[in-house]
């Protein structure tokens, strides 16, 4: 009981030690500050995407109507020739537009990530070339490349710099005034006090982590209508709490062997700078270096000398292989048969030669993944971005979607050109139903990837820990 | 100074790091140039020897024109990541600049990229900051500052000699490293005078942003009662000017001037262009529309009976027709979409007012030609390239699509009419003439001002807080 209430009395003199430095309370107050504007400007983000789809989501409901409108008027003969000749009646099926949209993820106000580099909806028909990359979001080159505070920014990046504030003069002030001597009397070690310390100081900054994430999850959610799984949230915030408990042990260490205030701030400094300013530089280049992409891979003139080596009736022979063609009925059938098959065909290598390009940008983006584990700030920023749904991999998935969709709808137009039919109202309402794809490929990597990096994030920390234990002991 | 065993330690740091950030960048902007000069005689190649094929036809077909990497690059990469290096130049659409860089890059890339001017701009300054942040306060607690005063040295002159030792050691390795990338830079082939002045210019920039650092670590370090407390001013300082401010900065002028979104830029295109073209299954009978108007107009005015016997082929006009309304449509929209990233543009400039950082790397952005005016330049040349591209071939329908249609002797409005290469060889080469280095300095002047206002005010508060404290 005595020894309870001791323990009791030493936590609240610590905390009220810690306290009265008033680095906690500044620390705390910039961070409250800090995780306000990162909120905002994940959420706003957020918002526009929501917004963006919401659009998309609307002109494809109404245009899909103007389309039945006029295919039912094409099939009662009312409709000008002029929109759809009535040598092509298949035009009426080709040109209806047919959307995709990669919903936002209930966490997506977490991390801008990649999503504002690559497209999240898309519009194509029966006959259009490759539109995806002509869906790119209008964003400032200058705010891209500087970034934005989001909240995975903050947390990865900025918030290591309040835990070095508040973390690098555990125990060597008292060093420096002797007091180290007399706490040795009265705890047998400077461990236990150091450790209090420590986590002291760290529980007040993860409350204040917690709280933001909270709120900023609360408001993404509620922009898209969804709740988070919590199946995301736990690993989510477990690898928040391994992230904190990193930059907390690397302190112990730091603190275990220095006993210059100074020295150890320099030092957490350098570590910080290492892994949050430099490590994602290197990573990144050698993750190309390691996964190179040839440039003739996205050469666009190498691409259409590819394209012009595909003659039409080249590829009208190799569609009769696929699928066995009738005599065309007339010599308007058979024009239209090798101009159909000459765009399918052209279609379906760009789409190969696109999928080989998407093929090593995600095997990129997985060796990116791998050595990033041992960076704890590039694990934690991948973490939020997967939970957000905002990694490349995940537009990488939307694009692949979106292409088999493409490929789909350009199988079923064929039908119709190759065979010089019309398409009945059955086969046009069948589209209409299809209209609009929602792509929603979310939780299965991130909830991977976050445990894998929870497991890495709190062994490194127990390493460290013990490293820092040991330190003490021999020093 | 150069005593200290630590100091030397984080300059040979600084050295290595800077020496790889060199050699990334050279390789990058060779690998840059030769893959612009490949794709450039590869799309003029493609141009020329496309065959006998109608006008319209090759405006379909269009070119590719590419944006050629500028030799300062190496050094900066500004936006450049995200800009896109080609444009496709065809009929009716003015595209948006593809292939961005960034967009093969991995998710770390957002993070941070490792560039010479990174070095500049982050590193140095923190080595500085740390370096200096002792300079005066820990001199007045070992005693040397008493020993020095007892001497009878006025405050300012120690002052003054500090903060030129600290210039010399550091601005030292700072010329090195500027000879050292200049020297890359010559023997990586850029030997063009524009480009030596720029290197000039962005030298002096960063040798001016290492003087603010230093009489910022002086200043902190004069203030602050004791290196702790001096250690923790400069690193927030650091922290905020370096780190934060600029993703602050971003933040802050996207939501003061948010740009539309593709999809609202794409349907207010739509209705610049008064829907005629807004679905594409109906292209085709508004094209007839337009079409019927001018030969129409076209047989009054030449006074004749049947279309056949007119001079001018109203298919070339029709295309020229609908070719300047998407012109039309286009400007507008895009005027928007400039005009937020104009104000974008002010805010981050305003906001970089507050951070020497920011300054340098615009400026440097500048100067190397990676900054939203130059890729805004290039996107516009392109533009103005592709209009006079196709009003050629329009015009050429035009005005001799009719004699062909009667030699062959058919009705169809553009099969007949065809070139060959002699044609085609009539079109120049896009070339982009490089910005006049005196308008990328006078562009770059506000920032110039903000670093020498920095530098002022950083020399007048060491002298002001030198003698409050020695008096």
């Amino acid at each position: 009981m005595t020894d309870r209430a001791g323990h009791w009395h030493r936590i609240r003199l610590e905390f009220r030690l810690a306290a009265a430095g008033g680095t906690v309370a500044w620390v705390l107050a910039t961070s409250l500050v800090l995780a306000a504007v990162a909120g905002y400007t994940g959420w706003r983000w957020q918002r526009f995407r929501v917004a963006t789809v919401a659009a998309v989501g609307a002109q494809a409901h109404e245009r899909a109507g103007t389309w039945m409108t006029d295919a039912e008027r094409h099939v009662a003969g009312t409709l000008d020739p002029q929109y759809v000749p009535p040598d092509r009646p298949y035009f009426v099926y080709a040109f209806f537009p047919q959307y995709a949209i990669a919903r936002p993820a209930p966490l997506g106000g977490l991390s801008v990530g990649q999503s504002d580099l690559f497209a999240y909806y898309a519009e194509w028909n029966g006959v259009s070339g490759n539109v995806l990359f002509h869906e790119e979001e209008i964003q400032n080159p200058s705010v891209l490349a500087l970034g934005r505070l989001d909240p995975a920014f903050w947390v990865a990046i900025i918030l290591p710099v309040l835990l070095i504030a508040l973390t690098h003069d555990l125990v060597a002030e008292d060093r420096r005034t002797g007091r180290d001597r007399l706490l040795r009397l009265q705890l047998g070690s400077l461990w236990p006090i150091m450790v209090l310390r420590l986590v002291l100081r760290l529980a007040c900054v993860g409350v204040v982590v917690v709280a933001m994430l909270g709120v900023t999850m609360a408001f993404s959610a509620a922009t898209v209508g969804a709740l988070p799984a919590v199946g995301d949230v736990v690993p989510l915030l477990l690898t928040v709490g391994g992230y904190i408990a990193f930059w907390g042990a690397v302190a112990a260490v730091v603190n275990a062997r220095g006993d210059s205030v100074p020295r150890n701030g320099v030092l957490l400094l350098a570590v910080w700078s290492t892994l949050a300013l430099l490590a994602p530089g290197a990573i990144d280049g050698l993750a190309r270096r390691l996964v190179p992409i040839p440039p003739e891979a996205t050469s666009p003139t190498v691409e259409r000398r590819i394209l012009q080596g595909i003659t039409d009736s080249a590829a009208l022979a190799r569609l009769a292989r696929l699928e066995p063609l009738s005599p065309p009925s007339s010599p308007t059938v058979a024009t239209e048969r090798r101009w159909v098959a000459g765009a399918e065909v052209r279609r379906d290598t760009t789409e190969t030669r696109r999928a080989l390009v998407r093929e090593a940008l995600r095997r990129r983006e997985r060796v990116a993944d791998r050595l990033s584990l041992v960076v704890p700030p590039l694990a934690m920023h991948g973490v939020f971005s997967e939970f957000a749904g905002t990694t490349g991999r995940h537009a990488l998935a939307f694009e692949r979607a979106v292409a088999e969709a493409r490929r789909a709808r350009g199988v079923a137009t064929r039908r119709f050109a190759l065979d010089g039919v019309s398409p009945s109202l059955a086969d046009i309402e069948r589209l209409a139903d299809s209209a609009l794809l929602q792509v929603d490929d979310r939780a299965g990597a991130g909830r991977a990837r976050a445990w894998t990096t929870v497991g890495a994030l709190w062994l490194l920390a127990a390493m460290l820990l013990a490293a820092s234990r040991r330190v003490l002991r021999t020093g | 100074m150069w005593r200290d065993r630590r100091l030397r330690g984080a300059l040979v740091a600084i050295l290595a790091l800077f020496g790889g950030a060199l050699a990334l960048g050279l390789v990058l902007q060779v690998q840059a140039w030769a893959a612009y000069a490949r794709a450039r005689t590869e799309a003029r190649q493609e141009w020329l020897g496309q065959g006998d094929r109608n006008p319209h036809d090759a405006g379909h077909w269009g070119t590719f024109v590419f944006k050629e990497p500028h030799p300062l690059g190496a050094l900066e990469r500004g936006a450049s990541d995200y800009m896109g290096d080609w444009v496709r130049l065809e009929t009716h659409r003015q595209n948006d600049p593809q292939h961005r860089r960034a967009k093969e890059a991995t998710g770390p890339f957002r993070l941070g990229v490792l560039t010479p001017m990174t070095v500049f701009a982050m590193v140095l300054p923190l080595v500085i900051l740390v370096w200096t942040h002792a300079a005066v306060c820990g001199e007045e607690i070992d005693g040397t500052a008493a020993l020095v005063r007892s001497m009878g040295v006025p405050p300012v002159t120690v002052m003054t000699g500090k903060v030129l030792a600290a210039l010399l050691l550091i601005g030292g390795s700072v010329f090195a490293m500027l000879a050292a990338a200049g020297g890359a830079v010559w023997f990586a082939g850029a030997r063009d005078g524009p480009t030596a002045v720029a290197f000039l210019a962005l030298a002096v920039v960063v040798l001016v942003h290492t003087v603010v650092f230093v009489l910022l670590g002086v200043l902190v370090s004069t203030l602050a009662r004791t290196p702790r407390h001096a250690l923790a001013a400069v690193v927030p300082l650091w922290v905020v000017a370096c780190v934060l401010t600029p993703r602050l900065a971003a933040s802050v002028a996207e939501a003061a001037a948010p740009a539309p979104s593709a999809f609202e830029f794409r349907e207010a295109l739509e209705r610049h262009r008064d829907n005629k073209w807004s679905v594409a299954y109906r292209a085709r009978g508004n094209f007839m529309e337009i079409y019927g108007e001018i030969e129409r107009r076209l047989m009054e005015e030449q006074g004749v009976a049947t279309a056949d016997a007119l001079t001018v082929d109203p298919f070339g006009l029709a295309i020229e027709e609908t070719e300047e309304e998407g012109q039309r449509a286009y400007e507008a929209s895009f005027r928007v979409v400039l005009e937020r990233f104009a104000r974008q543009d002010a805010w981050q400039r305003w906001l970089a007012v507050w951070t020497p950082q920011s300054a340098l790397r615009r400026m440097a952005a500048t100067l190397s030609e990676t900054d939203l005016t130059s890729h805004l330049r290039f996107v516009d040349a392109a533009e103005q390239y592709r209009r006079g591209m196709m009003r050629t071939l329009n015009l050429d329908i035009a005005y001799h699509g009719m004699e062909a249609r009667r030699a062959a002797g058919g009705t169809s409005y553009i099969r007949e009419h065809r070139r060959d290469e002699t044609f085609w060889h009539t079109f120049p080469e896009f070339t982009l003439p490089s910005r006049p280095v005196a308008a990328a300095l006078q562009a770059a002047a506000p920032e110039m001002a903000v670093l020498l206002t920095w530098v002022l005010l950083g020399s007048l508060g060491t002298r002001w807080a030198i003698r409050r404290r020695w008096g």
